[in-house]
């Protein structure tokens, strides 16, 4: 029976009558017989979309009322389905902003569809956004470190490559590793072919480190093809510029590490390093496809001058590290090569030079320091001083554009990577905050029409955010449950921090320390530390780890990747990591104009 | 009044100052002057110590050598050697050799106080602490004059003997009476021999060396792989360090 008599009704004789079906012997029981709708709620279990309810019964007390011993009967009448809402009803969805922010969002991908260009061979440009090390958990973190910098509560945050159209995942694994490295994650997105670890622009028929097993099995960049197709080429990375991601855009090596002559095995003469390689870039290309004729990549900026420069103090630049910069044992100095193929070029190696460049330079070759460029955090730092990932995407696109058949360019942010190793999110997180200001300036200074940006990472990291921090806690901080204002404790009654590894060097506190690197001195830390009055909040805290090692890991688990401009609705699903070369190539039609130019 | 200044040690420092210079010295210059004159050049020298560690009854003891190439220091033990770059700017960066493997791990610039402190890394003893001790008593001229120093901070008894002029420590002892430990550094044998010294850092710098930051990324390596999965060996040479990973040498470290 219903439970709330919300309606009670005397009905008139004849139609008690009509009701009870009976004599009118018993006049004071017939002119008592009560009947009461009452109202089924949506989502009862005797009507689930409501309905209505109508006891019987005579009213023996007399008090007006149709107690529960009364009713003689009752008839439940349910409602039928809806087959339309009222305005009323979705006043509770369409007044919520979740709700009306997704119907923003849905018509504008809806919108974005309608004008998807299927065609190939649209995009006139094409720039690779790589974040070393930037799994899905970093790009989670970033956004709402990043939010939290400007004042929010972070969550809610967009990280500028997370507003594009079109976005899906990857799957990172290399030919012979389940967790990869930026070698073979590298050569799949700029070659098309998945390939081994720790190998650059060869496929997987190489032997590592063996020199003799190159010679024909390298691999045909987009780059080259770009620039085979006549379009201007550039590479930038925080990382040196030898460094596994962006050689894998211009060398071909049975090993990532044989930067510079003095890293390659004896017996390995028939084979050049990668340094070398670079800078003979344009002739060797012309090398191997007879008839071109190519003009070297334009635009060069990252870090790795020690590769480039002879073992010679006499060869240090201002701001060396080492008592001698450079480590090439055979004497050559390839920047001063570099400056003798390219005469009207412009060499630099800190902020004034960059600063100085002209956006119609012809050729830029920036080696902003002998190794790594600094994180982020700690470029104030760097002794001569060093453009941010940002400022070096801005430049490079305003002198690529001088080229009327469009450009290629590679942009790496690799320190991601190194501050993960280093077990340190603050660097990791604030190296992808910049990171992100660079798509943002590849956005803004290019035509969305005729510019394919895809943004993605090469692997993954250990990197976990875990606990039940409430909305708005500091993503470094110490997990901070919803509605309480103290830390949580875990089970040994200490507090815990939202992100962590699963591996690494694990906790240290170097407070101020804005070099995620410093943390070496001491050896890992096994098990659990007292963070109750340690702020984690600091450019110098290290999170702690599960399992511990001098370096914390990759991670194996797939990755995102994110697109914008012509093409960029193939970036969808789970793919091989090798289809992103595929998606540029389709966009710019890369090997068919490159196949065009050999061919007349 | 001619004289033969020979500076002797019982460190087997022993240089002549040439005749002619001394006679000159002798003339331009006073008594008092000539017994502080130092001539040797100590930022090129090997310098042998032993490190011993006494804990009640037991005692280990360690050999460490302490390298000086002007601007580079080594501090080299059995297993690692630390060496100490100190730039123009002056921070210090710092590479880490392991002997036996002949491989390198080069670290930048460290912006971490208590390890930019040069003098603990050119004398093993850091001119902070020095400058809060008491000077006791100062023995010997020239090359040979050692100003004894004692310092007490809480528990610890610290005793220093140092070469003043080569800035070269004779003796470093740490005494902690309650936990009855005591550590003693004590210098053996020093060398002023600039080409063994040059030849030295020139051998550590043909190590195949790799990047703090590239480890990670080169776990196919096996040197660096065993790194990866064991750890670094901690602390490094010297053994001057305190659980924490701090220099031991006068807890003022920040």
């Amino acid at each position: 029976m219903a439970a709330n008599m919300k309606k009670l009704t005397v009905l008139s004789l004849a139609v008690m009558v009509a009701l009870a079906g009976c004599s009118s012997d018993d006049d004071k029981s017939d002119n008592n017989i009560i009947a009461v709708d009452n109202a089924i709620a949506v989502g009862s279990t005797q009507c689930i979309n409501g309905g209505v309810e109508t006891q019987v019964g005579v009213d023996t007390n007399e008090n007006g009322v149709l107690d529960s011993d009364e009713v003689n009967s009752s008839n439940l009448v349910c409602n039928a389905p809806a087959t339309s809402l009222t305005t009323e009803q979705l006043a509770n969805l369409t007044g919520n902003a979740w709700y009306s922010d997704a119907q923003t969002k849905l018509s504008a991908t809806q919108q974005a569809n309608t004008e998807v260009v299927t065609e190939s061979g649209k995009a006139k440009n094409v720039i690779l956004f790589v974040g070393d090390g930037m799994g899905i958990s970093t790009v989670t973190a970033a956004r709402i470190l990043a939010g939290q910098l400007e004042g929010g509560m972070g969550e809610d945050y967009q990280l500028s490559f997370e507003t594009m159209p079109y976005s899906g995942f990857v799957k990172t694994y290399n030919v012979d590793a389940q967790t990869p490295d930026s070698a073979g994650t590298m050569t799949a997105m700029v070659s098309g072919v998945k390939t081994d670890v720790g190998v650059i622009g060869v496929d997987e028929d190489i032997e590592r480190g063996i020199c003799s097993t190159v010679a024909g099995n390298e691999l045909v960049t987009s780059l080259e093809l770009a620039e085979i197709a006549g379009k201007a080429t550039g590479l930038i990375s925080t990382a040196r510029i030898t460094h596994a991601t962006p050689a894998a855009t211009y060398a071909k090596s049975a090993d990532r590490n044989w930067e510079d002559n003095s890293d390659m095995p004896a017996g390995s003469d028939a084979c050049e390093d990668i340094a070398s390689q670079l800078v003979n870039f344009e002739a060797n290309l012309e090398a191997r496809f007879a008839g071109i004729d190519v003009d070297g990549i334009d635009v060069v900026m990252g870090g790795g001058r020690r590769h480039f420069l002879p073992k010679d103090a006499a060869a240090n630049s201002s701001d060396a590290i080492s008592a001698v910069e450079g480590d090439r044992t055979d004497g050559r100095n390839l920047v001063t090569e570099w400056q003798a193929t390219y005469p009207s070029g412009n060499y630099v190696m800190d902020q004034a030079g960059f600063d100085a460049i002209s956006d119609d330079a012809t050729k830029v070759f920036g080696l902003f320091n002998e190794s790594h460029m600094q994180y982020e955090a700690d470029r104030a730092n760097d002794v001569a001083g060093e453009p941010s990932l940002s400022q070096m995407t801005e430049k490079a696109i305003n002198v690529l554009n001088n080229n009327d058949k469009g450009f290629f360019l590679s942009v790496e942010a690799g320190r991601i990577d190194h501050a993960h190793h280093a077990g340190n999110a603050y660097n990791a997180l604030n190296d992808t905050i910049e990171f992100a200001k660079a798509v943002k300036a590849a956005m803004d200074n290019t035509n969305p029409e005729e510019t394919l940006i895809v943004v993605t990472a090469d692997h993954s990291h250990v990197f976990t955010i875990a606990g039940y921090p409430k909305r708005g806690n500091p993503i470094l901080g110490k997990v901070v449950a919803v509605g309480q204002t103290e830390p949580s404790l875990a089970a040994d009654d200490m507090p815990y921090t939202t992100v962590g590894y699963t591996n690494g060097l694990g906790y240290r506190d170097l407070g101020d320390e804005t070099n995620a690197d410093a943390s070496y001195l001491a050896a890992p830390v096994t098990g659990r530390v007292d963070l109750t009055n340690v702020d984690t909040t600091t450019p110098g805290f290290h999170q702690e780890s599960l399992v511990p090692l001098s370096s914390e890991t990759h991670a194996g688990e797939d990755v995102g990747v994110y697109a914008m401009g012509p093409g960029a609705h193939l970036v969808t699903g789970t793919n091989e990591q090798s289809f992103l070369f595929h998606v540029m190539d389709f966009a710019a039609d890369l090997v068919k104009t490159a196949d065009e130019t050999v061919a007349q | 009044m001619a004289i033969t200044v020979t500076l002797n040690t019982e460190n087997s420092m022993k240089t002549a100052l040439p005749l002619f210079a001394t006679m000159l010295l002798t003339t331009l210059t006073s008594t008092s002057a000539l017994a502080t004159q130092c001539n040797l050049n100590s930022q090129y020298l090997k310098a042998d110590y032993t490190i011993t560690n006494t804990h009640k009854n037991k005692q280990s003891s360690q050999i460490l050598t302490l390298w000086r190439n002007n601007q580079q220091v080594a501090h080299q033990s059995d297993v690692t050697t630390e060496l100490w770059q100190h730039l123009a700017n002056k921070q210090i960066r710092p590479i880490r050799y392991f002997n036996a493997q002949q491989r390198g791990i080069e670290f930048q610039p460290s912006e971490v106080r208590g390890v930019q402190n040069w003098s603990a890394k050119n004398q093993l003893v850091d001119n902070q602490l020095i400058e809060k001790m008491t000077l006791k008593k100062t023995q010997g001229t020239g090359c040979d004059e050692v100003k004894n120093y004692t310092y007490q901070e809480g528990e610890n008894t610290y005793s220093l003997a140092f070469y003043s002029q080569t800035q070269l420590v004779k003796s470093f002892t740490v005494n902690n009476t309650k936990n009855q430990t005591m550590t003693l550094l004590s210098l053996n044998k020093v060398s002023y021999n600039k080409q063994q010294v040059t030849s030295q850092f020139a051998q550590w710098d043909r190590f195949q060396t790799t990047d703090y930051a590239d480890i990670g990324d080169n776990e196919n390596d096996p040197f660096l792989a065993k790194m990866i999965n064991l750890g670094f060996i901690e602390h490094g040479a010297t053994g001057f360090y305190n659980q924490q990973g701090e220099a031991i040498q006068g807890g003022h470290h920040h």
